[in-house]
């Protein structure tokens, strides 16, 4: 017996089939149209449903529909009726499509796919307790669903036993906590349907201070219920969610992209704690009714796995069941399980062990996939070998993207479409959200530095070498790039700009800075710099690292001076080599003073310098070793062709520059570099000095020369207004202070529209960049990802109060001792979101973990969703292999098959622009 | 440019326009609907002081509502009410 489940025309379309009480496929539509919370009819998810049951649609015995349309309706019209007349746009807005189609299921089915008998239609929130309770392990459980809002309910309570589901009372629409949450998340500036997990996540960063206040807003009554104040709210009669009186009680509402302020953290962790005091004043309520120590849940609600785990602390159950697709588009499988079990009265069978329903491709399909593609990759001679090399990957702090078998039902990616990567890595975190999660960037007028000099970020070829700095010992170091990170971004930025620092950056980028915590009394900075958030930093005051304490650069001995062709009667001998150290300091001499001509067959070198300055004899003397000089009009004079023809290369003042490999050498021989370019243009005022030059790339230099010395670095560009004069740039030297403070009204947020760049390198993070020749360093930045560990071990780092979590629904506490060995999946409070895993539900993945722990004695890996930001996770070997040539993920272990990124053409994949946010 | 391209041109700008009448006809239609029914619906449950939402404006000491959801006979799902 087949039987259809269906939802869809809210949010999270989705369609599940059974087989005499057996999950045959399940899946959302997303997952098909790419379109994240595809809501439209799920014709794709029904097809491949259909496709692997091998049936078609009139086949089918019962197709059964998640909610009640007309009842629906009704309270959609309720609405309007009682919004008059305030209510008319959004009747304009819903009604034509409930008319087209929300109210002509029949007729969409019969075309669609060819189905023509009854449809059956379920209240929505029994198909939610169905989609929980009859593929849980119970046989009698409380049951609790709570989402945003079914035909009317918003929350019901009740009871199921074997086949039988009784949901004894309900809480109506508009009373509804899924539907505050969610004006919270709009209140705090986030997409509604979609970013409640942000609200979620940043929660433990604040302190709950309005929780009062929201107790206003929301009201718990003794027999377990609550309600909402509705002035709070116009959601029952706007597209709008909060009423200017949430404004007036939390303070204006945070604008998208706009600076996410400790305000906005409190305010999610006071939602965070009413809403969890509200789940569990409900259950202890259900609890006291049915005396059971068993719950099933289900609802949007239910994905907050932070509540969910503390379920067992704050109330008396102590077995919890949550379907991993606990939203809307579980309702489906809910749907399709009740007809079978409850309607048809069918014995249940069925529990739900794993989530691997979606669509699956055999190695022979990936194979001609991949020939057909004509992609590089390898074949792995067994599952040994695949778990041996994918486990070796991760432990080398490779990104990899892993697509085994069926895909998961439900929006976690849970060891089908995962990306996984080494957790006991502290970069981890920053590199995978740099790499994968295209977060945190830079303006397009922002300069790195790299082994040829400054350069734009559009400007950086592959294989870049980029300047950054490693912390421990504040050295600058070169690395090669991994990945340029690319994309357009249209919202604020954070733009911190004073005398000595330009910098501007997206909201959510790193910055490396300190807080100024109390300047009055001596206790100036906090003792570390770290990675802040910039929004963290906006309107406070700060300090930023501008310099560097160490460069190690190569010595050379030598300088060899390239020969030329000389006259048979030219006597002179040719300079061949020359002491490195004497070269450097004539080199100094002759870029801040010198200038060369030509006249009738003699090749003059000048150095202009007074003989009252004091330089002049430290000039002479340098002169004496390289070749015969005269002293004439205030210049040393010097006649040779072997360099003048190496010097005419640095042209006339406005085009002279420091060659490359000079700006390699060691610190002490750069300094003597530095030392004779000051001797010209350069002035001093204690620990400041001041290098000016019309040669904007001469200024470069002396900017790279300066930062490798260890000075804080800014140049000044004074324009001239006659425009035959070359502009002036005058480079701003500071040895006192590596540091920059920012002042409070010095960092701000601006309107941007265009593209933003960034890099990932292997390690530190921390890049070396200038804006409008203001130099910097700046980092990265990360949040905290989800981790997957053997269900045996689990109890061993987790304080776990069950055998295992399939689902990733429910957040533990990490025991202290492995905060800082697992650092990449430690949450701020020191919780993880984890998800167990045996070798019965996934032996590939779990073997890949048991694996990887032989290398780093913790079996634990990150798992995080196969997706590019903005798109649902990936669900075909072409979604697979385009997320990895768009992102930074090194390996694809696809099937039996390695692809390794860096052995196929990028360009022709590269999804860098489909990036959204 | 080719035949081809201007006759795509061609369609999408019916289309287009076939859209925005849609949505002209959408709006006078279902304004007068508004006007003539949910306009005389409000009134009338005004005068009658019927609420189509709980607004929660009294103080109920309770605010489940208590609806029995259990078994139906096959034929009730067949409803879509």
């Amino acid at each position: 017996m087949f039987i259809l489940g269906i939802s869809c025309y809210y949010h999270d379309a989705a369609a599940c089939l059974i087989k005499d009480g057996k999950i045959i496929a399940a899946a959302e539509e997303e997952r098909f149209t790419r379109k994240k919370h595809d809501t439209r009819f799920p014709i794709n998810a029904i097809n491949f449903c259909l496709k692997e049951a091998r049936i078609t649609g009139n086949q089918l015995d019962h197709v059964v529909f998640y909610e009640k349309p007309l009842i629906k309706f009704e309270r959609i019209l309720s609405q309007h009726i009682q919004a008059f007349p305030f209510s008319f746009p959004t009747f304009f807005k819903t009604i034509p499509s409930w008319l087209n189609e929300k109210l002509r299921i029949p007729r969409t089915l019969k075309k669609r796919i060819g189905y023509k008998k009854d449809i059956l239609y379920l209240d929505h929130h029994l198909s939610h307790a169905a989609s929980s309770f009859l593929v849980s392990p119970f046989k009698k459980s409380a049951i609790l669903t709570i989402d945003g809002v079914g035909e009317w309910a918003t929350t019901t309570m009740g009871i199921a036993e074997d086949n039988n589901i009784t949901l004894k009372k309900e809480i109506h629409f508009p009373h509804s906590l899924g539907l505050l949450y969610s004006t919270i998340t709009a209140f705090l500036g986030f997409k509604v349907n979609n970013d409640e997990y942000k609200v979620m996540g940043l929660s433990p960063y604040g302190k709950p201070i309005y929780y009062e206040k929201f107790k206003k807003i929301i009201t718990l009554l003794k027999d377990g219920s609550y309600k909402l104040d509705m002035s709070y709210f116009v959601y029952h009669y706007r597209s709008k969610m909060p009423s200017r009186k949430l404004s007036k009680l939390l303070g204006p509402p945070r604008k998208p992209e706009s600076k996410l302020e400790q305000k906005h953290k409190d305010i999610a962790a006071s939602l965070q704690k009413i809403t969890e005091e509200t789940i569990y004043h409900m259950l202890n309520q259900l609890y006291k009714e049915t005396k059971t120590p068993y719950l099933c849940m289900a609802g949007g609600v239910c994905l907050n796995s932070v509540a969910n785990g503390k379920i067992k602390k704050n109330t008396p159950f102590k077995h919890i069941f949550i379907q991993p697709a606990a939203s809307d588009a579980g309702t489906a499988l809910g749907a399709a399980f009740y007809v079978y079990n409850t309607i048809l009265d069918n014995k249940r069978e069925y529990v739900m062990e794993d989530a691997y329903f979606g669509p699956e491709f055999s190695n022979k399909s990936i194979k001609k996939f991949l020939n057909e593609n004509s992609i590089k990759h390898s074949e792995f001679k067994d599952d040994q070998d695949l778990i041996k090399t994918t486990a070796s990957l991760i432990w080398k702090n490779k990104v990899i993207g892993w697509f085994q078998g069926k895909m998961e039902w439900g929006p976690r990616a849970l060891g089908s479409r995962s990306i996984l990567s080494n957790a006991c890595n502290p970069n981890m975190q920053e590199i995978l959200n740099l790499k994968v999660k295209h977060r945190e960037c830079y303006d397009e007028k922002t300069e790195i530095l790299t082994r040829d000099g400054w350069k734009f970020f559009s400007e950086l070829k592959k294989n870049e070498e980029v300047a950054t700095l490693n912390p421990k010992n504040n050295e600058l170091e070169y690395q090669r790039i991994e990945k340029k990170v690319k994309h357009n971004y249209t919202g604020n930025m954070v733009h911190f700009k004073n005398k000595r620092i330009d910098l501007m950056v997206t909201p959510d980028h790193k910055v490396w800075a300190k807080h100024i915590t109390n300047h009055q009394k001596g206790h100036a900075y906090e003792k570390k710099f770290t990675l802040i958030y910039a929004n963290d930093l906006l309107g406070k005051e700060h300090v930023q690292r501008k310099a560097i304490h160490k460069w190690s650069g190569k010595e050379k001995e030598h300088f060899s001076l390239p020969k030329i062709r000389k006259s048979k009667y030219d006597p002179r001998p040719q300079i061949n080599r020359i002491s490195m150290d004497l070269w450097l300091e004539f080199l100094g001499y002759y870029l801040s003073e010198g200038s060369i001509t030509y006249h009738e067959g003699h090749y003059r070198i000048y150095i202009a310098q007074s003989k009252h300055s004091k330089y002049y004899r430290r000039i002479e003397m340098c002169l004496n070793k390289i070749a015969k000089w005269n002293y004439n009009v205030g210049c040393f004079r010097l006649c040779h062709k072997q360099l003048f023809e190496y010097l005419s290369q640095f042209g006339k003042a406005n085009d002279k520059f420091i060659p490359r490999e000079l700006l390699e050498l060691s610190e002490r021989q750069l300094r003597i570099l530095f030392g004779a370019l000051m001797c010209g243009d350069g002035t001093s005022r204690g620990k400041q000095l001041k290098y000016t030059t019309v040669s904007n790339r001469l200024a470069e230099n002396v900017q790279e020369l300066g930062i490798k010395l260890g000075y804080s670095v800014s140049t000044l560009k004074d324009k001239r207004r006659n425009p035959n004069h070359n502009d002036i740039y005058s480079v701003r030297l500071n040895k006192g202070s590596e540091i920059s403070w920012v002042r409070k009204s010095q960092s701000f947020l601006e309107k941007y529209s265009g593209k933003v760049y960034c890099v990932s390198v292997p390690k530190y993070h921390l890049l070396c960049v200038k804006r409008n020749d203001k130099i910097v360093f700046s980092g990265n930045s990360f949040r905290p990802f989800a981790p997957a560990v053997p269900a045996e071990d689990a109890k061993k780092y987790f304080e776990l109060d069950k055998e295992d979590e399939k689902f990733m629904l429910f957040v533990y506490p990490i025991k202290k001792a492995y905060h800082k060995k697992i650092p990449a999946v430690t949450h701020v409070d020191g919780s993880g979101r984890l998800q167990t895993i045996t070798k019965q539900q996934n032996p590939l993945y779990h073997g890949v973990i048991k694996a990887f722990g032989k290398h780093s004695g913790i079996p634990i890996v990150i798992n995080t969703s196969f997706n590019i930001r903005g798109e649902p996770i990936v669900c075909t070997p072409y979604d697979a292999y385009r997320c990895m040539m768009g992102t930074g993920i090194d390996y694809l272990i696809i099937g039996n098959f390695l692809v390794k990124r860096a052995d196929n053409p990028k360009d022709m994949w590269d999804s860098e622009g489909l990036a959204k946010d | 440019m080719s035949f081809k391209d201007f006759w795509k041109g061609c369609k999408e700008g019916f289309a287009n326009f076939g859209h925005d009448i849609a949505n002209i006809v959408n709006f006078i239609l279902l304004l007068f609907v508004y006007i003539t029914a949910i306009a005389p619906t409000k009134l009338v449950a005004k005068l009658f002081g019927k609420q189509f939402l709980d607004l929660g404006q009294d103080n109920k000491a309770s605010n489940w509502v208590k609806n029995k959801i259990t078994k139906q006979p096959y034929e009730s799902y067949l409803r879509r009410f």
